[in-house]
């Protein structure tokens, strides 16, 4: 998927690499560290999962399998509440952030030279 | 979480709900139809492990391996949300329609034991600590006789 980083400035957002999108085209803004931290939560529980089912291979214990796989549908649940969370608008962490009043004026000239316009592909999993 | 629409306007983005981010906040942008493809495509997956637990009321094996392989497919999707070329197949959008009953968490064991969990509290009247005092006193007793004889049988030996 096509996917930019972005600076906010007033109304407007200025982005890293705007050619990847066409123009007029509907996009949708995240803020960076609070998709993060969804985005990680979800891939957590994953690996979670296949940590434990390596575990139930090693020990050879088939027996336990029921009682494990109640556990593995509550990680399923978090996940599945993580993916709705996504397109919910009801406060998450990022909300309860504390907030510093930056007195700083940006201006459009300022953000354009801070912007690293290296190659699209430079955006990979461990930004996030 | 906080997300909003916005429209690719010349190099810029117009976002439409601005007052949601602040200034030294960084942004993540996707295209919208691409985004909402993604998270449909997990959905699915999800959907489909749900139907996994409700069709099956015991589990085996080969249940596990199936639903081992759709996380698998989760994450390869997670992995490639970054992936400049890849193409998505707009053909269709999965809506969820699984009953909200089959996405319940079960419970814990809460209900059966609840008896055993709660337990009432009592009120501590003066009445109950003379009690508690004297069962402490009838203890005391028995174990003063048990010191008591071997004691005894000790002072014998020598």
């Amino acid at each position: 998927m096509r996917a930019s980083q972005a600076v906010p400035f007033g109304a407007m957002a200025i982005l890293y690499h705007p050619k990847l999108f066409s123009q007029h085209e509907e996009v949708i803004i995240y803020e960076r560290d609070e998709f993060r931290r969804t985005f990680s939560s979800i891939r957590n529980c994953i690996q979670e999962i296949f940590l434990k089912n390596h575990q139930l291979n090693q020990q050879q214990n088939r027996r336990r399998l029921m009682g494990e796989w109640i556990w593995i549908m509550k990680q399923v649940h978090i996940i599945n509440n993580d993916l709705e969370d996504f397109f919910t608008e009801t406060p998450c962490q990022g909300y309860m952030d504390t907030y510093m009043h930056n007195l700083v004026e940006s201006t459009e000239e300022g953000i354009m030279e801070s912007l690293i316009f290296d190659d699209a592909r430079a955006l990979t999993l461990d930004l996030l | 979480m906080r997300y909003s629409y916005g429209v690719m306007d010349q190099k810029n983005i117009l976002i439409y709900k601005p007052q949601l981010f602040q200034k030294t906040d960084d942004l993540l942008i996707f295209p919208t139809t691409d985004y909402r493809k993604w998270h449909s495509n997990i959905t699915e997956y999800i959907d489909a492990l749900f139907q996994l637990n409700a069709h099956n009321d015991s589990i085996d094996v080969d249940n596990l391996n199936l639903a081992l392989g759709i996380l698998f497919n989760i994450d390869l999707e997670m992995q490639s949300i970054f992936e400049v070329d890849k193409k998505m197949d707009h053909s269709y959008f999965y809506v969820s329609q699984v009953d909200e009953k089959y996405k319940k968490r079960e419970t814990e064991g809460y209900g059966r034991y609840m008896y055993h969990i709660d337990r009432n509290v009592l009120k501590i009247t003066p009445m109950l600590k003379h009690k508690h005092l004297m069962e402490i006193v009838d203890y005391a007793h028995r174990l003063w006789a048990k010191n008591d004889k071997s004691a005894f049988k000790v002072k014998k030996r020598v």
